[in-house]
C-alpha cells in the first residue's frame, strides 16, 4: 500500500498548513488536521507495530475507535502514553510518536520468530504450560518440554520473560505530570455522536425547547459526513445546529452509562488550547446526568476472518473513504474490495474516480440493478460470488501485495485464482455500537436480516438513532432522529426502520478453503485466530464469557469491536447453532480505554483525602509539632526540641507529664450532642453500664457493643443540663457511631424524643495533665473556685469562663495522672492556647503529642483502636464489671453466647520482657515455650518504651487472660524481624494500678 | 481579667484571605470569607410541629419555612429547614429562640462548627459543579434555595443568595476543602492571596 496525498478540495483553511511531527525519533511533516494515522501514511509509513503476541507487522486497519493495528505510544518521558490509537488521535506541533512492541525497530522485530513457533501459542497455552498439570500415567506434570512445570511456581519464573515477549505499550514509571479535573455536567437531553442522525437529533430536540448537550469523541464535528466528498449537507446541518442553544463537546468519548441516565464522559483537551493556558487540564471528566440520552453512535464496519486478514494494507473500506474525503489521501493505486453489503460500493467509486483501480469481490452472487448501473463504465472489476481467501506479502515487505480468491460452490469456499493489489478493502457487515445501552442492560437481540446486534434501548430514556438503531440509508438515519427527539417528552414507541439496503446483505464471518493454511484472525489486538475459537469450542469453553477469557477475544481495549460477532458467529457454527443462541457477553465500561487520571481527577496527591485539621493545628505547627495521620486527621504526633527524636520527644514529653504538667490537642475525639427529654432513656439504651442515675455536671464512662455483643466504641459522656448530654467518642469511631445513633433513632426507637448532632468541630479540646494541672487552671479560669477538688470532683463537668469565654471543664484522665480535659469553642481556640501555654511556663511544662499519649495510655492499660478491634467483648477487654445485670442495652442480648463468655477467650493483659533491655514491636506473638508453631496463644497490640518503669512493655491478649498463663513460660516470637523473647505477663494495668495519682 | 472584646474569633480559612474592601469584588470570580457566623440549630418533634409552627407564625417571616431548603428571612436573620426535624437560624442576634420551651424544640450553636464561604461572579457556578454533584441550573436550584451535599465526600450546605452563593464547610475539613476550590479557581482566573 502506497498512499497518495491529494491536493485539498475542501476550504477548510488549516488543512494547508504543515506541522511537524516525529515517528520514531525521525521528523516528518504532514497536515495540520491530520490524525497520527494519516500523517503516517501520507508519510508512506505502512508499518504503525507489531502484534500483542506473535509480533507480526501491523498497519493501519481503520479510522476510528475500532483501530486494532495502529496502536502507538506518544510522548516522552513523564508524558509517555501507550496504546494510543493512531486512527483517531489528533496529530500536535512537534508530536513523539513510537512504535509498540517491537525491537530493534518496528520493521526489523527480532520478536517476530515467534510468529514461526505461532502453532504453539494457541490460546490456553500459558495456562496449560506454566500453571496447570496434566497426568502422565502416575503423576501430574507440566507439558513437554516443560515438564518440571509445578503448578503456579514455574509461572512466577517465566512470567516476565512472557510478559517482556508479549505486550503492548510500556507505561512511565514517572508520575503523571498533568492535571485532570472532575466536572458535574447536568442537561434534559444528551446526544451522543454528531453524525447525521446525531445532529439531526440535537436540532430536533432542541427546538422542543429542551436544554442539549452534543458530544463527539472525534476532534473534529460531523461523524460520516466527514468522510463524505460533498459537504453541502453537512454545511446546511452544521447552519441549523449552530442557530440552536446546543452544548457542543468535540474530543468527548462517552465511556459509560450508569444508572438514572449518568453517563461518563472524558473530555481530552486541545494541546493547542493548554500550550496557551497552562492551568489547564489535559482531560476533564465529566458526570453528566441527562434526562434522556440519544445514542446516535453510528455503526463500526466488520473485517471477516481468512489467511493474513492482517497484513498492513488491509483496512475497512469506509477507512479507505475517511483518508480520501477527510484527509485527502488515497490508501492505494491498485485496490481490492472484498464485500458482502451494499455500503461498499460508494466508497469504490470514489476511489476509482480519485485514480485508483479498484475490483470488487462481492460474496453475493447477485446485486441490485442500481449498484451495477453505477459501476457500469468505470474502472471497476466486479467478481461475484467472490471473497479473499488468503493474503499474500511481498518477498521484502510484509505488506500485501496479493491476495488469493475464493469462488462460492455448492459445497462451500474453493479456491478460484489471484489479483495482485497494494490495498485491501474489507466490509463484512456493520455492527451498531450498542455498548451504552449494554452497560444498562437494555436488551440486545440478534438481527438476523443485517447480521448484527441492535438494541431498542428502554423507552424510557435511552434511546438510539441512526446507524446505532441498525439504520442504513442516510435519508432513513434522518428520520429516525426526530422520532427520538419526540420520544424523550413522550416516549413513544419507536417505528422500526432497521435495516436498508438495496440488496440483503449475505453475512460473512470466515472464509475457509481447505488447501489453504495460515492464521486468520479475529481479534488481531490479541493475535486471537479462527483456530482459537475452535479449539475453545473443542475444550468445552463454549459459554460465550468463557471463550471470551480463554481465547482473551474482545479484551483490553479492543473491547470486540470487530471481532466480537465473527467470534459468536464461529463458535455457533461449531455448536451447530444459531448466533443468537450463543449470546453476547454483556459490555462494562470503558468501552474506548481512558486514563485513570481523568478518573482521579483532582483528587491526587495532598488532595487524594481530604484532611481534617483541629483548631489547634497551625498553633501546634508554629510550636514545633509534627503532625500524623489518624485516619482523616492530622494530629500533633510530637513536639521535638532541638536535637531530638521521636523516642527523644515522647519519652520526655511523658516523663515531664507524670512529673509535672502536660498539654494535649484532643480536638479530633468525636463530639456528640444528644438532646431532648428522653435523651437518659437513650443513652441507658445505648451504654452497658447505667446511665439513668447520672447527675448534671458529671460524666461517666460507658462502653457501647454492637448487637453480636462485640464491643463497638468507647467514651466519655457528660449530662450539661436536664436535657443535654454531650457523648465523647473515639477519634476513629466518632462518623460511625453518630450514624449508629442516627439509625437507632430513626428505625428501632422512633418514639424517643432525642436529637444527635455532631459537635466535633464546635469544640477544641486539650488535655490538662499531671500533678500541676490544677494549679494551672487555677491561673487560667476566671473564678478558680469552681476548680477546687471539692467543686470539680473526678469526673465532675463544669461550664467555666475563660477569659470570659465560656467553656467546659471536665475532670477526666487518659494518661492516668489528674487530668482535666477543657473543651473552647474552636474559633478562640489559637487564642486561648497561647494564653494557656503562656501561663504553663509558670510550671515545669511540655506539650505532648499523639506518641507520648499512646506510652501513658499502655501504661496505665486504657484501651483503643488497637484493642478495640471489632473482635473482642467487654469481658475481654477486663471491663466485664461494666455491663448492667440489671437492664438490656444493645449487644445485652448475643453477648452471652456460649463463645463471647468462654473463660478461655484471649483477654488483655500485660507483657513484660524479662530481660528489661530487650525491644519488641507490635504484632508480635505470644506461645508457650516449645510451642511456637501453629496457633498462638496471644498476640502483642501495643508497643512503647515506658519512662515510668525504664523498659519495653506492651499491652495484648493471651487466652485465658493473666491467671491461665501465670506458672507457664511464655515466649514472644517475631519471625518478621527474628525478635524471640521470654515474657512475663501482667496485669494491663501496668503503671499506678490504684490510681492515687488520678484521684489526687 | 480581659474583656470579650478582646479576644477575637479566629476564623479557620482567616489566614488565606485578605481584609479587601467589598468594593474590590471581581466579575469573574470572587470569594468572601464570611467571619462571626452564628449558626442556632433548632430540633423539634414530629408531635411539636404545630406548636412550633404556632411560634414561627408569631415573627415576622416571609417564605415557606417548612419548605425543605427554602431560606426564609426571619426578623433580621434567616431561617432553613436542613433536616425533617431541624432548622437553621443563620445570624440570629436577638434570640429569637430562647424562650422556647424545650418540650417542643431544642437549641444548639454551631456557630463553630462551619465556615461559611460567599462566592459571585460569572464564574461561581463553573467552579462549584468541578466538585459538586448538585444540579445548580436556575430552574432545579432558585435563589434562596440552600442543600445538603458533598464536596470531596464532605457532607456541606450550599445556599444560592441573590448574587452569590455560601457553602458551610465543616471546621475541621475547611481548609483542604478551600485548597481544592482555590485551585480549581485558579484556572478561572482565580488569584489566590
Amino acid at each position: 500500500m502506497t498512499a497518495i496525498r491529494l491536493p485539498r478540495q475542501s476550504s477548510r483553511d488549516n488543512q494547508d498548513e504543515t506541522i511537524s511531527f516525529f515517528w520514531n525519533n525521525k521528523k516528518l511533516k504532514a497536515r495540520k488536521g491530520d490524525s497520527i494515522s494519516s500523517a503516517l501514511l501520507s508519510n508512506k509509513f505502512q508499518i504503525i507495530g507489531r502484534s500483542f503476541k506473535y509480533h507480526r507487522a501491523r498497519g493501519v486497519t481503520s479510522a476510528g475507535v475500532e483501530e486494532a493495528g495502529a496502536l502507538v505510544t506518544t510522548g516522552k518521558g513523564a508524558y509517555t502514553e501507550p496504546n494510543v490509537r493512531a486512527s483517531t488521535t489528533e496529530l500536535s506541533e512537534g508530536l513523539f510518536v513510537y512504535s509498540q512492541n517491537a525491537w530493534p525497530s518496528v520493521r526489523f522485530d527480532i520478536g517476530s520468530i515467534l510468529n514461526l513457533f505461532g502453532r504453539f501459542f494457541a490460546a490456553g497455552f500459558y495456562y496449560k504450560t506454566f500453571m496447570g498439570k496434566i497426568f502422565t500415567g502416575k503423576i501430574f506434570r507440566g507439558i513437554p518440554p516443560l515438564e518440571w512445570g509445578r503448578g503456579t511456581g514455574i509461572w512466577m519464573f517465566f512470567e516476565k520473560f512472557i510478559r517482556k515477549a508479549a505486550g503492548l505499550g510500556t507505561a512511565s514509571r514517572l508520575a503523571d505530570p498533568d492535571s485532570y479535573e472532575h466536572l458535574h455536567t447536568h442537561t434534559d437531553i444528551l446526544v451522543i455522536g454528531s453524525g447525521p442522525a446525531g445532529i439531526q437529533s440535537a436540532i430536533q430536540a432542541a427546538q422542543t425547547g429542551k436544554e442539549v448537550l452534543l458530544v463527539e469523541q472525534d476532534y473534529a464535528i460531523g461523524g460520516t459526513y466527514l468522510s463524505w466528498p460533498d459537504k453541502s449537507e453537512f454545511k446546511t446541518q452544521i447552519s441549523k445546529l449552530n442557530k440552536q442553544n446546543i452544548t457542543i463537546l468535540t474530543r468527548t468519548t462517552a465511556f459509560g452509562l450508569y444508572d438514572d441516565t449518568t453517563i461518563g464522559l472524558v473530555e481530552f483537551i486541545c494541546p493547542e488550547e493548554r500550550a496557551q493556558k497552562p492551568l489547564k487540564p489535559r482531560q476533564r471528566f465529566h458526570i453528566c446526568r441527562a434526562e434522556s440520552v440519544i445514542l446516535a453512535t453510528g455503526a463500526l464496519e466488520r473485517n471477516y476472518a481468512f489467511v493474513n486478514n492482517d497484513l498492513p494494507g488491509i483496512m475497512t473500506v469506509s477507512s479507505a473513504r475517511t483518508y480520501l474525503n477527510r484527509y485527502q489521501l488515497l490508501v492505494g493505486s491498485n485496490i481490492v474490495i472484498s464485500t458482502n453489503n451494499d455500503s461498499a460500493y460508494e466508497a469504490g467509486l470514489e476511489l476509482e474516480q480519485a485514480g485508483a483501480t479498484v475490483t470488487i469481490l462481492e460474496s453475493r452472487e447477485q446485486i441490485g440493478e442500481l449498484l451495477l448501473q453505477q459501476i457500469s463504465g468505470r474502472r471497476i472489476n466486479l467478481y461475484l460470488g467472490s471473497a479473499v481467501a488468503k493474503a499474500n506479502h511481498g518477498v521484502f515487505s510484509p505488506c500485501v501485495k496479493q491476495i488469493v480468491m475464493a469462488r462460492k460452490t455448492s459445497d462451500g469456499w474453493r479456491q478460484s485464482g489471484s489479483l495482485s493489489c497494494d490495498c485491501l478493502l474489507v466490509s463484512a457487515g456493520w455492527s451498531p455500537v450498542i455498548h451504552l445501552a449494554s452497560h444498562q442492560g437494555c436488551p440486545i437481540e440478534w438481527n438476523k436480516e443485517n447480521a448484527c446486534f441492535i438494541s431498542s434501548g428502554d423507552d424510557k430514556s435511552i434511546f438510539f438513532a441512526g446507524s446505532a438503531a441498525g439504520i442504513w440509508q442516510f435519508e432513513d438515519c434522518i428520520q429516525s432522529a426526530p422520532q427520538v427527539a419526540r420520544k424523550t417528552k413522550k416516549a413513544q414507541k419507536q417505528s422500526s426502520i432497521i435495516g436498508g439496503w438495496h440488496t440483503d446483505i449475505e453475512p460473512l464471518y470466515e472464509i475457509c478453503v481447505p488447501a489453504i493454511k495460515g492464521k486468520a484472525f479475529i481479534d488481531p489486538q490479541h493475535d486471537v485466530t479462527a483456530s482459537d475459537v475452535r479449539l475453545a469450542h473443542q475444550e468445552g469453553f463454549i459459554s460465550v464469557e468463557h471463550l471470551k477469557r480463554y481465547t482473551t477475544l474482545g479484551m483490553a481495549t479492543d473491547q470486540g469491536k470487530m471481532g466480537n460477532i465473527i467470534g459468536l458467529a464461529l463458535m455457533a457454527d461449531a455448536l451447530n447453532r444459531p448466533i443468537s443462541d450463543v449470546g453476547v457477553t454483556r459490555f462494562r465500561p470503558p468501552y474506548t480505554s481512558i486514563s485513570l487520571g481523568a478518573l482521579a481527577g483532582a483528587h491526587r496527591q495532598s488532595h487524594f483525602k481530604p484532611i481534617r485539621r483541629t483548631p489547634f493545628h497551625n498553633w501546634s505547627l508554629a510550636n514545633n509539632g509534627v503532625m500524623i495521620d489518624a485516619g482523616l486527621w492530622h494530629r500533633p504526633w510530637y513536639y521535638p526540641k532541638q536535637g531530638e527524636n521521636l523516642q527523644d520527644a515522647y519519652i520526655r514529653e511523658a516523663t515531664i507529664t507524670r512529673r509535672s504538667l502536660g498539654i494535649c490537642d484532643v480536638s479530633s475525639l468525636g463530639k456528640i450532642m444528644i438532646q431532648g427529654p428522653d435523651s437518659t432513656i437513650f443513652l441507658n439504651r445505648i451504654y452497658t453500664n447505667p446511665f439513668a442515675k447520672l447527675a448534671v455536671g458529671k460524666a461517666r464512662y460507658g462502653i457501647i457493643l454492637r448487637e453480636d455483643g462485640m464491643v463497638f466504641d468507647d467514651g466519655t459522656t457528660w449530662r450539661l443540663s436536664e436535657n443535654s448530654y454531650l457523648m465523647t467518642t473515639t477519634t476513629n469511631h466518632a462518623a460511625a457511631v453518630m450514624a449508629r445513633l442516627e439509625e437507632l433513632l430513626q428505625t428501632r426507637w422512633p418514639e424517643l424524643r432525642v436529637h444527635v448532632t455532631s459537635i466535633t468541630d464546635q469544640w477544641a479540646g486539650c488535655a490538662i495533665a499531671g500533678p500541676n494541672s490544677r494549679n494551672l487552671l487555677s491561673e487560667i479560669v476566671d473564678d478558680p473556685s469552681e476548680i477546687s477538688n471539692e467543686t470539680l470532683p473526678f469526673m465532675g463537668v463544669k461550664q467555666v469562663l475563660l477569659q470570659t469565654i465560656p467553656c467546659y471543664i471536665a475532670r477526666i484522665s487518659f494518661s492516668g495522672e489528674r487530668a482535666f480535659e477543657v473543651y473552647i469553642p474552636s474559633d478562640y481556640s489559637h487564642a486561648m492556647m497561647q494564653f494557656i501555654w503562656n501561663k504553663a511556663q509558670m510550671f515545669e511544662s511540655c506539650l505532648y503529642g499523639l506518641e507520648a499519649l499512646g506510652t501513658m495510655r499502655i501504661e496505665k492499660g486504657h484501651v483503643t483502636g488497637a484493642e478495640i478491634d471489632g473482635r473482642v467483648t467487654i469481658e475481654d477487654i477486663g471491663l466485664g464489671k461494666m455491663a448492667s445485670q440489671n437492664k438490656d442495652f444493645v449487644g445485652s442480648a448475643l453477648r452471652n453466647r456460649e463463645m463471647l463468655t468462654s473463660p478461655n477467650r484471649p483477654q488483655l493483659v500485660g507483657i513484660f520482657p524479662k530481660d528489661k533491655h530487650k525491644k519488641f514491636s507490635a504484632g508480635a506473638l505470644l506461645n508457650e515455650a516449645g510451642k511456637t508453631k501453629g496457633h498462638p496463644l496471644g498476640w502483642i497490640t501495643a508497643v512503647t518504651h515506658s519512662p515510668a518503669l525504664g523498659h519495653w512493655i506492651a499491652l495484648g491478649f493471651i487466652e485465658g487472660g493473666l491467671t491461665a498463663v501465670e506458672d507457664k513460660h511464655i515466649v514472644l516470637s517475631d519471625e518478621l524481624r527474628s525478635i524471640f523473647l521470654d515474657v512475663e505477663i501482667v496485669s494491663p494495668h501496668m503503671y499506678d494500678p490504684e490510681g492515687t495519682r488520678l484521684h489526687g | 481579667m480581659a474583656k470579650s472584646s478582646q479576644i477575637k474569633r479566629i476564623n479557620a480559612l482567616d489566614s488565606y484571605f485578605t481584609n479587601r474592601p467589598e468594593t474590590e469584588i471581581s466579575s469573574e470570580i470572587d470569594f468572601r470569607l464570611i467571619k462571626d457566623t452564628k449558626i442556632t440549630q433548632i430540633a423539634i418533634w414530629p408531635e411539636t410541629i404545630s406548636e412550633f409552627q404556632k411560634y414561627i407564625n408569631t415573627q415576622k417571616i416571609t417564605g415557606d419555612f417548612l419548605h425543605p431548603g427554602t431560606v426564609c428571612h426571619i426578623e433580621n436573620a434567616r431561617f432553613v429547614r436542613v433536616e425533617p426535624l431541624k432548622w437553621w437560624l443563620l445570624n440570629d442576634e436577638n434570640d429569637l429562640f430562647q424562650s422556647m420551651s424545650e418540650d417542643i424544640a431544642m437549641r444548639l450553636d454551631l456557630s463553630h462548627s462551619f465556615v461559611q464561604l460567599k462566592i459571585s461572579g460569572k464564574n461561581a457556578r463553573a467552579i462549584l459543579s468541578h466538585h459538586i454533584s448538585v444540579d445548580m441550573r436556575d430552574a432545579p436550584f432558585p435563589i434562596n434555595k440552600l442543600v445538603t451535599t458533598s464536596l470531596h465526600h464532605v457532607g456541606i450546605k450550599l445556599w444560592r443568595a441573590q448574587d452569590c452563593w455560601y457553602i458551610f464547610m465543616p471546621r475541621s475539613f475547611s481548609e483542604s476543602l478551600w485548597q481544592l476550590i482555590s485551585k480549581t479557581a485558579e484556572r478561572y482566573g482565580y488569584l489566590p492571596k
